[in-house]
This record gives C-alpha cells, sequence and structure tokens, in this order.
C-alpha cells in the first residue's frame, strides 16, 4: 500500500478533511516543495564568505586603504544591518519568535560577524582593550543578548564559542586539553553553560536554547575529564567524578528521553574507565586486552538492548 | 530480496511522516493517535543514538572476537584468509539471524554484523590468491559485499558504499589516470541511469527514495572524479591536454545538468547534490585556470550566494499564491525548521571558533582570537 493509497484510505473513512488530503497529497506527490532549507543554506555560505573576504581584503591592502577608511566601511556595514534587524523585529518575548523574514537571520549574523570583525580590528591596529580578552568578553555579551533579543540560535552558537575563546578553550580540535589547567577551564566552562542554561530555562526565558547549552556544556565536561582520566598526572581526580557525571548523564537521559545523553555517558565513560584498567593490567598481552574488549562490549551491548528495549524505542 | 517487507518500510516512513505533519499543524493529535495503530510494525526498533552506540560496541565486539581467534591460533597467511572468509558468512549470517528471530530493525547489532561481514570479505578477498594484498580484488569483494547487504538488510549507507567501491574498481588496475577515470565515470553514470529508472519504477515511496539518494550519489561521485582539481589525490591526474580541458567544460555542465533534473523530478537530494557542486565549481573555476585567488573573490562568490538566494526567495513569493510551479520559498513543515535550528547549534563547531589561550603575535596586524566570526586569528 502506498502513502497515498492510505490518504485515500484516511480520507474515506473520514479522519482526515477533504482539505488535509488535498494538502498532504499535495505534500506527498511533492507538487508543494519547499526550497527554504536551500534558500538559508546558501544566506549562511553567503554571509561567512562575504565577511571572510572582507577581513581578508582589509589585511591585505590595510596600508592602502588606511584606518579611517576600513572602519568606515567595517561601521557603515554594522549600522545598516543592526537598523535592519532594530527595524524589522517583532516586540521581544519569553517565547519562540519566529523570524520576520528568511533573511533576517542571516543579517543578525552577519551584523555580528562584522561586530566582531570591527573589534579584531581595533585591537590589533590601535590596541584599545589591551589585550584580546576584553574584546571576547564584550563580544560574547554582545552576541548573548543578541541571541536572545532575536531569537537566534546561530548568533548563541557564535556567543558560546567567542566565551569559550574568553575561557581560553579551543573546541575545533581535540588536543586543546593537553594541560591540566585547561582542562579545569574547560570543565569550568562546560558547568558554566549548564548553569546557565538550567537558570534561563527554570525562569522561562528561551527555553528552547536549552539543549544547546547542555549539549555543548556536557561534551566539554565529559571530554575535558575523559581526557584527564586518561592523560593527567592526578588521573584518579578525573576518573571518580567521570564516572559520577556519565552515571547521572545515563541516568537523566533517560528519565527525559534525551537519549543522546545515554550515548555520551556510555561512550565517555567505557573510553576512560578502559584506558584505566588496561593501564593497570598492563599485561602487553593482545589476548588479554582482545578479551576484555570482547568481554567488556558484550556487557555494554547487553545494558543497551535492555536500555533500549525499555525505553528508547521511539525513533 | 530485502529481509524487511515493503509494507513495513512504508509504514515506517509514513509513521515519521504523520509525526512531522502533526508537528507541523497539517494533522491534529487525535487524528495521529486514530492512524498511529495502522502504521504500527512487528519490528524493533531503538532511536538513533543509541543505534549508533549499539552499532561501535558491536562491531568492537565482533572484531575483538575474531583478533583473539587470530592470537590464540596464531594463523598463517592462508589460515588468515579462510578465517576472514569464514568470519564473513558467519557474520551475514548472524546478522540475517538477529533480524529474523528478534525482528530488528537498523538496532545496530545487526549491522554491526552485517558491515563486518563486508569487512571481512574484503580482507579474505584482498588476500586470496595474491602474494601480499590486491587493491583491485578488495574494491571489487568490497561493492560486491556491500551491494549484497544493501539488498539484503536495505541499509541505504551500504547501497552508498557499493556504488563507491564499484567507482574505485579501475584505480585497482594500474592503467593510466585518464583511462581509469573515463571507465569509473562510466561506470558511476551506468549506475546513475540505473538507480533513476529504479527511483521512476517506484515513485517516492519506498524503495524509490532509496534508489533516489543512490542516484545523486553517483551523481556527486561523477562530479567528484571529473573535477581533477577535487580528486587529485586519489590518482594524480595526466598531463593530457585534452581531458584536462574536457573535464572543465564538463564541471560546469553537471551542476546545471543535474539542477534541471532535479528541479523537473522535485528530486531533493539531487537538488541539495547539484547546489553543492555548483558551488564547488565556482571554487574550482581560478584553480583550474590557473589563476591566483584575489582577497575580494569571497566577497564576490558571497555577494552571488546571497543574491541568487535573495532574488529566488522574491521570485517564487511573487508567484500566483506566492509559489511557481509549487516551488515555495517558505517552510511547509516543522522537520525543515529543525533542522535550520539543528545547524544553527552545530555552528559551535564550525572553523573559526577561537583557537587556544595564546598571547597574540607581536605583528602589527594578525592574531585575533574572536569566536567563530571568520574575524578570528589573523585579522
Amino acid at each position: 500500500m502506498t502513502t497515498l493509497d492510505r490518504l485515500d484510505g484516511w480520507k474515506a473513512v473520514g479522519v482526515i478533511s477533504e482539505e488535509q488530503h488535498t494538502l498532504l497529497t499535495a505534500l506527498v506527490r511533492r507538487e508543494r516543495f519547499s526550497v527554504f532549507v536551500e534558500l538559508s543554506a546558501l544566506l549562511y555560505l553567503g554571509v561567512l564568505s562575504t565577511v571572510g573576504g572582507l577581513v581578508w581584503t582589509f589585511r591585505e591592502y590595510v596600508v592602502n586603504l588606511g584606518d579611517a577608511a576600513i572602519l568606515s566601511i567595517l561601521t557603515l556595514l554594522m549600522v545598516v544591518s543592526f537598523g535592519y534587524c532594530f527595524t524589522r523585529t517583532p516586540a521581544y518575548a519569553n517565547g519562540e519568535v519566529e523570524s520576520p523574514t528568511l533573511v533576517f537571520d542571516y543579517v543578525l549574523y552577519f551584523a555580528c560577524l562584522i561586530f566582531s570583525a570591527t573589534l579584531a580590528f581595533l585591537e590589533t591596529r590601535f590596541g584599545i582593550f589591551h589585550g584580546w580578552d576584553t574584546h571576547l568578553l564584550l563580544a560574547a555579551l554582545v552576541f548573548g543578548l543578541l541571541a536572545y533579543r532575536f531569537d537566534n540560535r546561530f548568533v548563541l552558537s557564535l556567543a558560546l564559542s567567542t566565551l569559550a575563546g574568553y575561557v581560553g578553550l579551543r573546541f575545533s580540535a581535540f588536543d586543546g586539553f593537553g594541560d591540566d589547567r585547561l582542562r579545569v577551564l574547560a570543565i569550568l566552562y562546560g558547568w558554566l553553560l549548564l548553569g546557565i542554561g538550567w537558570l534561563l530555562y527554570r525562569v522561562e526565558i528561551k527555553r528552547h536554547f536549552l539543549d544547546t547549552y547542555l549539549q555543548l556544556g556536557a561534551n566539554a565536561i565529559l571530554l575535558a575529564a575523559t581526557h584527564g582520566a586518561i592523560d593527567s598526572h592526578s588521573r584518579n581526580l578525573y576518573l571518580a567524578p567521570l564516572v559520577i557525571l556519565c552515571a547521572a548523564a545515563i541516568y537523566l537521559g533517560v528519565r527525559f528521553r534525551r537519549f543522546a545523553y545515554v550515548a555520551f555517558g556510555t561512550v565517555y565513560g567505557y573510553v576512560a574507565l578502559s584506558a584505566r584498567v588496561l593501564d593497570v593490567i598492563n599485561s602487553g598481552s593482545p589476548t588479554v586486552v582482545l578479551l576484555y574488549f570482547a568481554v567488556t562490549g558484550t556487557l555494554v551491548v547487553i545494558a543497551l538492548v535492555v536500555l533500549a528495549r525499555r525505553f528508547g524505542r521511539d525513533e | 530480496m530485502n529481509l524487511y517487507s515493503p509494507d513495513d518500510e512504508r509504514a515506517i516512513r509514513e509513521q515519521r511522516m504523520v509525526e512531522d505533519w502533526t508537528a507541523s499543524g497539517l494533522l491534529t493529535p487525535e487524528q495521529r493517535a486514530r492512524v498511529a495503530p495502522e502504521l504500527k510494525v512487528d519490528l524493533r526498533r531503538t532511536n538513533r543514538f543509541l543505534r549508533l552506540t549499539l552499532f561501535v560496541f558491536a562491531y568492537l565486539i565482533v572484531n575483538s572476537l575474531i583478533g583473539l581467534v587470530v592470537v590464540t591460533l596464531n594463523v598463517g597467511e592462508d589460515a588468515a584468509t579462510a578465517l576472514a572468509f569464514g568470519a564473513a558468512v558467519a557474520f551475514f549470517a548472524i546478522a540475517q539471524w538477529l533480524v529474523s528471530r528478534y525482528r530488528l530493525y537498523h538496532f545496530g547489532i545487526e549491522e554491526a554484523a552485517a558491515i563486518a561481514s563486508i569487512s571481512f570479505f574484503t580482507i579474505g578477498s584482498a588476500m586470496a590468491f595474491h602474494p601480499t594484498v590486491s587493491a583491485l580484488q578488495a574494491m571489487i569483494a568490497a561493492a560486491i559485499g556491500s551491494f549484497v547487504v544493501f539488498r539484503q538488510f536495505g541499509y541505504v549507507y551500504a547501497g552508498i558504499a557499493a556504488l563507491i567501491f564499484a567507482a574505485m574498481v579501475p584505480f585497482g588496475a594500474h592503467q593510466a589516470d585518464t583511462v581509469e577515470r573515463l571507465i569509473a565515470m562510466v561506470i558511476l553514470l551506468t549506475l546513475f541511469f540505473v538507480a533513476r529508472e529504479r527511483r521512476h519504477d517506484h515513485g517516492w515511496d519506498y524503495p524509490g527514495d532509496t534508489y533516489g539518494v543512490l542516484e545523486a550519489v553517483a551523481w556527486a561521485a561523477l562530479y567528484f572524479l571529473a573535477n581533477l582539481k577535487l580528486s587529485s589525490w586519489i590518482s594524480s591526474p595526466d598531463e593530457v591536454r585534452q581531458f584536462y580541458w574536457a573535464t572543465y567544460v564538463v564541471i560546469w555542465m553537471l551542476p546545471v545538468a543535474g539542477l534541471v533534473l532535479a528541479i523537473r523530478d522535485r528530486h531533493r537530494v539531487l537538488l541539495d547534490v547539484n547546489i553543492a557542486l555548483a558551488i564547488v565549481t565556482l571554487l574550482s573555476n581560478k584553480p583550474y585556470l590557473g589563476q591566483e585567488p584575489n582577497p575580494w573573490d569571497p566577497i564576490a562568490f558571497g555577494v552571488l550566494l546571497i543574491v541568487v538566494a535573495i532574488g529566488v526567495r522574491r521570485w517564487l513569493a511573487g508567484g500566483p499564491n506566492g509559489s511557481r510551479s509549487g516551488f515555495v520559498p517558505h517552510r511547509l513543515l516543522a522537520s525543515e525548521k529543525a533542522r535550520i535550528a539543528m545547524a544553527g547549534a552545530a555552528t559551535v563547531l564550525a572553523p573559526g571558533a577561537p583557537p587556544a589561550h595564546t598571547h597574540p603575535p607581536e605583528s602589527t596586524f594578525g592574531g585575533g582570537r574572536s569566536g567563530g566570526g571568520g574575524a578570528s586569528g589573523n585579522f
């Protein structure tokens, strides 16, 4: 039976109306076809490329153009794009707000990137912040406020990654947690995100942003702790809290039906524990290592199957 | 012959559609509740995160077990080949048994067994009748193994793997690069038309949707091989001047032809693939012509993308009832919004995120750490 047959059947027994049947049939036959996602992707890439090109051009031609010209161009772009956003935006609401137009979100993103570029320009040319910390903190705060004012996840991500820059973290590579200082910073950063996300959720401000905070915060904490449990001189200091955190991630993931956290807890916990156990066994025998993976892997699979059958059936 | 019935496969897809329609307000929760029993299937499923985790751990077990046999029995080369073939057969049978006995559907465990059977069949074939390892035999075996798993279990990724391995077969034949590429392109073009034909036979219902994905992937792979700047790491292009310029023409023609086909057929995956290919062609143009990039090239490129997006949106919205031939610029379904939201959250990991906490360099114009904004690093 095809989907169209099903729709005909539902209409015949009165489950759906004639109008619904017409609309859903058009969607299934692709007679109504949205290119919303494709246009959004083009706008996002276009904005990124344009700002990247501006930065490159200004860097290459700073002597020819002069500081005043570059600052004027950046300021003009910022004023126009922020002006567009503030004049077109609907009133602020704590709940989810739809963008007024398709391009709105990307004009805001463009404005934020230009703002960031302007701060970087001021710092590199005039050193007005006496270091990058103030610049990054300022940018993170402004992006955070704008993300909430305009209900924009792209800008929220920009704020969170800039905040990571402020605390000295790097998410683009896994070698970023090379020492205890960075690991502790990552863990603090993760808890900070979890705290902000939870607090704003509790006071019902943009509750739909919670997942962004949770995903990033949980991964920052678990990744740093896992790294510490494997690499650090004080491994046990990381391992014990990590095991508790992984258990908490699994428990809360099951309780709130957020199975991504079950996966995080399982994988991070298994990697850290396995590294430590194999380190302690230290037999050098491949048989022991392979046996360990076969036995413990089987235990994890059995536990996950039980979990999947009891809780994780929905797809 | 797929282990799952076409009715089950369709019902699973229809469940997803009903969820999406309900989330989009096109169906009421009451209507959803009324149609849900009709779409129930007698298969054990799980969500994508548990599926992925189960796959990883099951694959770990499979490989550990075979590793244990190799280490414990200290098997020689011939025995290792036989063991690989034996493991391939055994794990294929286990995957089938898990599906028929426990009715698992995309559950991770049976997938790991099926994929392991492809791996072991490939390893065994690469070592069989050869003093070392034969890349040609490995590619042929991987293509056959992936195709069998695709046919038996219906995994789209196995179909994609079969297609890619089939296209890689000529590169194991140690011929001139131009010859290898031409043969691979003929294979991909043939697979494209076969998948297209099969999709036309079934429409957009299962298995037409699966063949639609394979059709788009074959097209993308064809482009990838035609673009010598993009695929030079697979095989160093020859200095055949005519071939070089012929591929230059082809990389402009393929996205245009692909976009026409995708728009005519309303083929979402093919449309997305060809938009990406058109962008790659624009990026490949200067390297192909041997020209140096200018700092303002990204501005021109970015403005072009923005103008095209805004132009298309305005043109579509200007049509009768805000659409042209059924194409609309606004979103119709909740799943489209969810995809944008996911992309928005994922940009936190996009290139341009802040580098490590280091002191800025002494240069007068470099070393920023601004987050995610393209302004990070060397302004």
